[in-house]
């Protein structure tokens, strides 16, 4: 004779896993940038007053000096410029991109690319034209994505500080890509016991293990800033989680960014800027 | 459950034809056997259970058409329809206890307090105990159960300790947290809306007894594990090893965390309140659900679909056997034999009744019981007070689940997760040297307490 309870012991799984990441939680230490300089790239595009009213806001924020750059048309150009390699933030509009899809041959335009590969300062891309009600409520709700095997998280969560208006709402969304781990199934030709450990909750529940420690300090420090902090995972199609997420309001999107062109990480930045209509910043 | 009031009319002389009584009868008695057994999932055998007595009910015209209603009408939606209830609550607790739960509030709360034991072996019983009738308390025995037996799985590992006591010590303690309130556990909650008790007079009578069985088992458990409760590592190991634990990588959500909270609290105060203020508790548990929904920023379709919707299902099928059963007139009679065997006296009634179902629960699952036994009281109820043989179901119904491995959810719950997580199997034999001694503590507790109350007449009027 046995007895089944009702409940889903899925829970207790995930309680353990839980509790087992409060156990083997890593400190971390979040890096909160001070910016005392912002530069402004002028194209003359439809995004440039845009820019300009973001860089007007940062520079509110940090009490920094604004420093614009007009007609300069290369990259080389912008980052030859004398203040650039020490400033704080660059901004620039980025109305051209494509993306090739499984061929990975992205791209936000040529000048974006080779910033975004060879500039030594943190990006602010403004994808979109917004108007100022919108920057303003963008310092408010700021989305930090991670994603597996990712790394920055926890600089882009400093920045995420250094950036939200007080009182805002600092987000931190952990996706398991399930398009990723089909295809590695796939490719690695599992078999049927080995594909159970793919299983999204089992691998949400390592992700948020990895993720412990930076929940606790994004907690701490947002309770010491009367800052609004939420975490929240999920499992599906990284963009398209945070696209959604992000749209469905002003929102800056902060991402960790690898500067290899090519890489699974370069490859979801660029995804998150060419699906933005709000702002995304790459540090 | 009104129906089965109607049916337990003391004036109406007709006698009942017999046939009915049978074939409804082992109709319920097969369910309860297919539950037992698990031969089929519960809420499936409730379900075919039900379909069968309804239509065993239908065959013998069992069902009476009145004031334009059909006979199916007027019995099987009636028979749902008053039971309303107790399903409603269960759907509104089930709601916003997955979003409490979602908050990290309780993983927060239960980290807390291990911190507070320093790793000592004996405190960290006696205050995982104490979490465990917290949690229970508001959360309900398996959603507490679950949450506790998974950190003491996790704490006991860390500190190098057997986790065999503490999730036994768990498993138990559950059964007593059900007691705390009215909505602490599903049976208690199902035996005081049948009875009518009001939220606040379950702090007189089950209160008490909650704490003095949560008592008892912490006594005999760390005594009967004692050579268990023993760390290799030394005091400043086991200090550091517990002080590494960080509570803030369980809080997703602060503003929810804070949310959740303060609505759980409303809820409860709102449960006490309810009948003052005329409303049900399915009511209050609505509204706590619904401000949860509103105010958590979670989407509702995630939260909806946590809940327990094979219990409903099992409830509804099982309120449809009781109550075409009822409406034979075989539970009467059963009323009348109880009543016959104890010479009339209510004591007695009560203290067979209570002995009967301490035993009962351990064997089959306390819900099904309970609920036979429901209109059984009610039938009672005509002859004396049926208050003391509520207070009685509840405390013997709740406490009976320990004398077994499979007597209660907590138990099934911790011994599952003790043997897969860490590869411990606890025999039949060996609980039945804890739960099956402990049980026997506790009912002669429950019917010492029962006689007192009934001596000083202290249960409420």
């Amino acid at each position: 004779m046995r007895f089944e309870p009702f409940e889903n012991t899925s829970n207790f799984v995930e309680d353990i896993g839980l509790f087992e990441a409060a156990a083997h939680a890593t400190q971390v230490e979040l890096d909160v940038p001070r910016i005392s300089r912002v530069i402004a790239i002028a194209d003359g595009s439809d995004q440039e007053t845009t820019v300009r009213a973001v860089a007007q806001r940062v520079a509110e924020i940090h009490g920094a000096q604004v420093i614009e750059i007009a007609n300069a048309t290369t990259a080389p150009e912008i980052l030859g410029h004398p203040q650039a390699s020490t400033a704080g933030l660059l901004i620039i509009p980025t109305p051209f991109g494509r993306d090739a899809g499984d061929l990975k041959a992205e791209s936000l335009g040529s000048v974006v690319d080779m910033l975004v590969a060879e500039s030594p300062v943190p990006l602010l891309c403004v994808r979109r034209p917004m108007d100022p009600q919108q920057i303003e409520k963008a310092f408010t709700h700021i989305i930090v994505p991670a994603a597996i095997h990712d790394r920055g998280v926890d600089v882009a969560a400093g920045w995420a500080f250094s950036l939200i208006a007080a009182g805002g709402h600092v987000e931190l969304q952990a996706v398991a890509d399930m398009a990723v781990i089909q295809e590695a199934k796939h490719y690695l030709h599992l078999e049927e016991k080995d594909r159970a450990a793919f299983d999204p909750d089992c691998i949400l529940q390592r992700f948020m293990q990895d993720l412990a420690g930076l929940t606790s300090a994004v907690q701490h420090l947002g309770r010491e800033r009367s800052v609004h902090v939420s975490v929240t995972t999920e499992t599906g199609h990284f963009a398209q989680i945070i696209g959604e997420r992000a749209n469905s309001k002003p929102t800056l999107i902060i991402w960790g960014w690898d500067h290899s062109p090519g890489s699974p990480q370069y490859h979801r930045g660029v995804d998150l800027v060419l699906g933005a209509n709000g702002l995304v910043l790459l540090v | 459950m009104d129906y089965l009031l109607a049916a337990a009319d003391p004036v109406e002389p007709t006698v009942k034809p017999l046939a009915p009584m049978i074939v409804l009868g082992a109709i319920m008695v097969i369910t309860y056997v297919v539950i037992a057994f698990d031969w089929l999932h519960k809420s499936l055998a409730a379900m075919c259970g039900a379909i069968a007595a309804v239509i065993a009910a239908m065959w013998f015209g069992v069902f009476q058409s009145a004031d334009g209603h059909s006979a199916y009408d007027r019995a099987v939606h009636d028979i749902i329809g008053h039971d309303l209830g107790v399903v409603g609550v269960i759907i509104g607790t089930s709601v916003l206890v997955e979003i409490a739960s979602r908050s990290g509030l309780f993983h927060f709360l239960a980290v807390k307090i291990v911190k507070r034991t320093g790793g000592d072996p004996g405190r960290l019983l006696l205050l995982m105990m104490l979490a465990t009738m917290l949690f229970v308390t508001f959360l309900t025995i398996a959603p507490g159960t679950m949450i506790m037996v998974s950190l003491a799985l996790v704490v006991t590992k860390e500190l190098h300790l057997s986790p065999k006591p503490y999730v036994i010590a768990i498993a138990l303690t559950a059964n007593s947290g059900a007691l705390m309130t009215l909505a602490s556990g599903i049976c208690t909650l199902m035996l005081g809306t049948a009875g009518d008790l009001a939220y606040l007079d379950f702090f007189r009578v089950t209160t008490p007894m909650a704490l003095i069985s949560a008592w008892v088992t912490y006594e005999f458990v760390r005594r009967f594990y004692r050579g268990d409760l023993v760390s290799p590592d030394s005091p400043e190991q086991r200090r550091h090893r517990v002080s590494q634990f960080d509570e803030w990588a369980l809080v997703k959500d602060v503003r929810l965390f804070y949310r959740s909270a303060i609505i759980l609290g409303a809820t409860v105060i709102g449960f006490a309140l309810a009948k003052t203020l005329g409303v049900g508790l399915d009511f209050i548990a609505f509204c706590g659900a619904t401000a949860a929904l509103l105010l958590s920023g979670i989407h509702p379709d995630e939260a909806i679909k946590k809940v327990n919707w094979s219990m409903i299902l099992f409830f509804v099928g099982l309120f449809v056997i009781i109550g075409s059963v009822t409406e034979t007139g075989l539970l009467a009679k059963l009323a009348q034999w109880l009543i016959d065997l104890s010479g009339g006296s209510p004591l007695w009634t009560l203290l067979i009744l209570s002995a009967f179902v301490l035993l009962a629960s351990g064997i089959v699952d306390n819900i099904p019981v309970a609920a036979t036994l429901i209109p059984i009281v009610r039938e009672m109820g005509s002859q004396f007070a049926a208050g003391p043989l509520w207070w009685g179901l509840i405390l013997s119904a709740n406490l009976g689940g320990n004398s077994t491995p499979i007597g209660s959810v907590s138990s099934v719950i911790a011994l599952n997760a003790l043997e897969k997580e860490r590869g411990i199997k606890v025999g039949w034999g060996e609980f039945l040297r804890v739960g099956g001694v402990l049980m026997l503590l506790q009912a002669i507790l429950v019917l010492g307490y029962l006689v007192v109350f009934s001596v000083f007449d202290w249960f409420p009027k």
